[in-house]
């Protein structure tokens, strides 16, 4: 009997033993099946191009990052908000003004939602925008240069989250307050925020480069703006905002401001806030914020403004409406028809659908429920469209794939959930490896999805890559939405904290990459734009060494005269036309970073030297095979010395 | 019981010991985002995370459903516990070295009722933990409460989570099981013995295994036999045990309890002594070889190596001995007339020779308790009073009666 037993024993092991091993390998195959399919799907074979490019924003690192799709390679890192010593952006002097703010230079952001320019609903390929959370501001890079070209700070608000959102012809950026604070800015008791403090939704205006103006500000009831999204086709005039702590709490958010079963959606009719502003409704107020631009010399410019005009609900009737959500909704997104606004309440249960055309409908029969600081609450049930029941734990972002269907993430039980819009039902889902945020569908949450591909965006990483110490990358996961069920494809680490992401076929903005600055169009005031005209100036303690720097030296490469207590710039101007050329710039005891020169533009490090001596500056980017003799040298005479200011090449 | 019972008891008994050792309970949550796992362990004096940090971050992750933070320190039971655990084990073996059956099946009972006790009470803490939520937490589901599984896997928004024992609950488990079996299997050693006429062939302690023939028992299983002796090898008094029945078959309670008395009265002989009881109707005389009909008259005899043979009678035992084929002899039995199946040793007994009184084998010889009253008996049924020396003398000189005594003077008849 126990002989019995114990052979009894021993099988249930081997049993336990074998199922584990099973469990095993289903854990690191996750699915197990298709890997080869998987790895061709994402395989861009060497010198063949991606589909896509994303721009995945950088989160805390204030960059944008951008990626080839499906292969899930980065390509460049664009330095929006925070200075970036790789390329000199925010250390040189062209590009210090770029992150100059009412509160000087800040060299640091949190960078949340790329925005592609659009025409008629659909991605043009013009521009990116971006958010920068902290200092609240937006910035708009050319994509023809991936470079930052013009950043916005706005006034009157903080915590720029639901920001930027772009009107379906870039008429606007919408761009609301998270933070809800006392507008203007005034020193007030923290315990009176209720009712004292406020919110703003910014219009500006993003369809000029170099010209981006706040057009209007609404102000709003304090709460804090989460998401935005705006309309397209039937409901292109508008723009649709997430709001939650519409209990106006000041502490403890994460309980006080989850006590409410509904919190809003604001539907702002921006073209009826232009006809009031055109007739010359709300008022200009005092405020300070600067618009930071490249000029055509492509140094950067910052003019302070001091101005704003703000609209308030009652200044314009019939401009803004609120819809009531369940609970603390976090993302807004408009199907590509216009007509369903969805929202993402990250503790409700349900996904709640809102229908465009029901709210019209029950804003022209006045059904409403109430008021608030002069803004018509609707009725829930009047604008409803649906809800898709059980979708899953914590839906926060919604994107379309232009099919009829639409693809929530699910922050809590970690999923990407596909339903249909008009059944409400869902109809497949898929794990996210984890916690994910924001997912993207290139054109996803515009007119005209190209939908092959959804991007998940998650904000843990775990167990997905090799560990790295207690800082883990994020993980993205790419999945193949062209069927029925949704299939990952790959995982791969992005930069920072990716936020939203967009994507655009790479055929659209590949054709338009520029190559080089050409030289002749170089306005910059202290180009060199030959060897010849290479020389060392001196005007007062301030020494300006214009040097060009050409395949495989600088000119000049010998510089005497300078002193301690001096201020030197050095004007390095790229002679190079020719592609992917750049050169470098570093000199021993700067205090700052390097140069990185693109071909045919000009870029100045300031240097204070501290000590007498002689010290080196080369080339720090590999530009050719005598790289390493590309260098030279700089004399440092002590104060008040007499040695005279002299400078050569080659003699 | 048994020295294989009180090594299971010991063993058992032990075993909690590692409670102190590994933790009594596992519960393992599992979601997406702890690929890792997250878990509690609890303990026989704290509750800890499986991890290092894991209660700190499931006190973390509970306080967006406004579950109130698990604080060991804020649960009595935990410093009450280690004690209990303790104490089984101390009684256990105490128990394991009194070697007595009831206290065998009691340990395991209060084993059983502190177990059930914990689960019961671990029930109520996570009924408290599940639904005792602050009304102001975040995240609040209508309908939803979050008690975790006694035993098995639920789930509980993103996380599923699982309850099982852990090694020290699988131990507590496994060491109840022990003593359940070892207590089961005390009481089924000794139905059978009361259902079975003939040896199991297994032994006790010093005594080497037998095997059984008619009429002889081994005097090691379950008693009906009530010892009415005052005498101090008798065994304990009447008073003491509980109402004898006549049927073999009794229930394991009282079964229990008569074969722990029976211990007692045994403790510390080697071989056995009995009585052992005699099934009427269906055990047979060892030396007649008739079926043993009365139990009034039933006698035994027990040799040093503890086989039992039964008696229809005083007569019968009397010849048996004196034919010499007892072998060596351990105890004599004979009932108490006026108090079946009570047996008193037969060198006490009283012994009356009375023609009144016919007896099985026709000797009208009948035994009595040596505190029996000796007047009422004489003025019911005049004869003589015999002590067991004289009944054999008596015996020996009438050894007509035998194995082969068929034709001899019948039951109940006055035949010599």
């Amino acid at each position: 009997m126990g002989r019995i037993a114990s052979d009894r024993w021993g099988w249930l092991f081997l049993a336990l033993l074998a199922g584990t091993a099973v469990l095993y390998s289903c854990r690191t195959g996750q699915g197990g099946a298709g890997f080869e399919d998987a790895a061709r799907a994402v395989y861009v074979p060497p010198g063949e191009y991606d589909e896509f490019y994303a721009f995945l924003s950088g989160g805390f690192s204030g960059q944008v990052t951008v990626y080839g799709l499906p292969s899930g390679r980065l390509f460049k890192v664009i330095p929006v908000f925070s200075q970036h010593p790789e390329n000199g952006w925010g250390y040189s002097e062209e590009t210090k003004p770029m992150l100059q703010t009412s509160w000087g230079f800040v060299p640091w952001d949190d960078a949340h939602h790329p925005q592609l320019s659009q025409t008629d609903g659909v991605t043009d390929g013009r521009w990116l925008f971006i958010n920068a959370n902290n200092t609240p501001r937006v910035a708009r890079i050319d994509l023809r240069t991936f470079e930052t070209e013009e950043i916005l700070e706005i006034p009157n608000s903080a915590g720029n989250h639901a920001s930027p959102f772009i009107t379906e012809n870039t008429e606007y950026l919408v761009a609301s307050t998270r933070f809800s604070v006392p507008v203007p800015q005034r020193d007030m008791p923290i315990s009176q925020y209720k009712g004292n403090f406020q919110g703003t939704i910014s219009f500006i205006r993003a369809n000029e480069p170099g010209k981006m103006r706040i057009a209007f500000q609404i102000l709003v009831p304090g709460y804090n703006y989460d998401l935005a999204n705006a309309g397209r086709k039937e409901s292109a005039g508008w723009a649709f905002l997430t709001s939650y702590n519409t209990e106006e709490a000041h502490t403890l958010l994460e309980v006080n401001a989850s006590q409410r079963d509904k919190d809003f959606v604001a539907a702002v009719h921006w073209k009826r806030a232009e006809e009031c502003v055109a007739q010359g409704a709300g008022r200009e107020v005092a405020a300070e914020y600067r618009h930071n631009h490249l000029g055509p010399d492509r140094a950067g410019h910052s003019e302070l403004l001091t101005s704003v005009r703000i609209l308030e609900p009652k200044d314009c009737s019939e401009m803004i409406f609120f819809l009531p959500t369940p609970k603390s909704p976090h993302g807004l997104d408009v199907d590509p028809s216009g007509e369903y606004i969805v929202a993402g309440g990250k503790l409700a249960s349900v996904i709640p659908v809102h229908s465009f055309s029901k709210m019209l409908q029950a804003i022209r029969n006045k059904d409403f429920e109430g008021e608030v600081d002069g803004i018509p609450v609707l009725r829930y049930e009047a604008v409803l469209a649906g809800e898709v029941q059980n979708p899953g734990l914590g839906p926060l972002h919604t994107e379309f794939d232009g099919r009829g269907y639409a693809y929530t993430s699910m922050f809590i039980s970690s999923e990407i959930v596909k339903w249909q819009l008009g059944t409400w039902q869902v109809v497949d889902r898929v794990p996210a490896y984890y916690s994910i945020g924001h997912l993207m569908i290139p054109g996803g949450d515009s007119a005209q999805p190209w939908g092959k591909y959804v991007v998940a965006l998650n904000k843990i990483t775990k167990d997905r890559y090799l560990p790295t110490g207690p800082e883990l990358v994020q993980s993205a996961q790419l999945y193949d939405i062209s069927g029925d069920k949704m299939r990952l494809l790959l995982d791969f680490p992005t930069l920072g904290e990716p936020h939203y992401a967009q994507a655009i076929p790479a055929e659209i903005l590949r054709r338009q990459q520029a190559q080089i600055y050409p030289l002749e169009q170089n306005s910059h005031p202290h180009a060199t734009k030959g060897e010849g005209q290479a020389r060392v100036v001196r005007e007062g303690n301030v020494v300006r060494v214009y040097m060009t720097a050409i395949r495989t030296h600088f000119a000049p490469d010998n510089i005497e005269g300078i002193r301690v207590g001096d201020t030197v710039y050095f004007h390095v101007t790229n002679l190079e036309q020719d592609w992917d050329v750049p050169h470098g710039f570093a000199v021993m005891g700067a205090q700052n970073a390097e140069l990185l020169v693109m071909p045919g533009e000009t870029r100045t490090l300031k240097w204070v030297p501290l000590r007498e001596g002689v010290y080196p500056f080369y080339c720090t980017d590999f530009c050719s095979a005598l790289h390493q003799e590309m260098q030279g040298y700089v004399r440092v005479s002590p104060k008040g010395a007499d040695v005279p200011l002299s400078y050569s090449t080659g003699r | 019981m048994t020295q294989s019972s009180r090594i299971v008891l010991a063993g058992a008994a032990l075993l909690l010991l590692v409670v102190f050792r590994f933790p009594l309970w596992r519960i393992s949550l599992e979601a997406p985002q702890y690929p890792e796992g997250l878990g509690l362990r609890i303990w026989v004096n704290t509750i800890a995370g499986a991890g290092p940090h894991d209660l700190r971050n499931i006190n973390n992750l509970n306080h967006y459903i406004g579950m109130k933070p698990i604080e060991p320190d804020a649960i009595p039971e935990l410093t009450l516990m280690p004690w209990i655990a303790a104490l089984l084990v101390v009684s256990g073996l105490a128990a394991a070295a009194a070697g007595r059956r009831w206290m065998l099946c009691g340990w395991f009972g209060l084993l059983a009722v502190l177990a059930v006790a914990g689960m019961v009470d671990f029930w109520l803490w996570g009924y408290d933990y599940g639904h005792n939520l602050d009304p102001h937490a975040a995240i609040k589901v209508p309908g939803m409460s979050y008690q975790p599984p006694l035993v098995g896997s639920k789930t509980l928004l993103n996380f599923k989570a699982h309850s099982w024992p852990d090694v020290g609950g699988w131990a507590a488990l496994v060491a109840g099981i022990l003593a359940a079996g070892a207590c089961a299997r005390e009481l089924r050693r000794r139905r059978e013995a009361a259902s079975s006429p003939t040896s199991r062939g297994e032994n006790h302690g010093c005594g080497t295994s037998m095997q059984g023939g008619d009429g002889e028992r081994k005097p090691d299983e379950g008693a009906q036999v009530r010892p009415s002796s005052p005498s101090g090898s008798g065994g304990p008094r009447e008073g003491l045990v509980a109402e004898a029945t006549p049927t073999p078959r009794t229930g394991p309670s009282l079964g229990a309890l008569r074969r722990f008395w029976w211990l007692v009265a045994m403790a510390g002989a080697c071989a056995p002594q009995g009585p052992v009881p005699v099934k009427i109707g269906e055990d047979t005389c060892s030396h007649c070889l008739m079926t043993i009909a009365d139990p009034r008259y039933a006698t035994e005899l027990i040799t040093r190596k503890g086989v039992v043979h039964t008696f229809d009678s005083v007569e019968c035992l009397a010849s048996f001995l004196l034919t010499g084929k007892a072998g060596e002899m351990a105890s004599l039995w004979v009932t108490d007339f006026e108090n079946p199946p009570a047996m008193v040793r037969a060198e006490s007994a009283m012994f009356l020779h009375s023609p009144h009184l016919p007896s099985p084998m026709g000797m009208n010889l009948t035994a009595f308790a040596p505190d029996a009253d000796t007047a009422a008996i004489l003025a019911k049924y005049p004869g003589e009073l015999l002590d067991w020396q004289q009944v054999l003398a008596l015996v020996g000189g009438r050894r007509d009666i035998g194995p082969s005594g068929t034709g001899h003077g019948g039951h109940g008849t006055e035949g010599w």
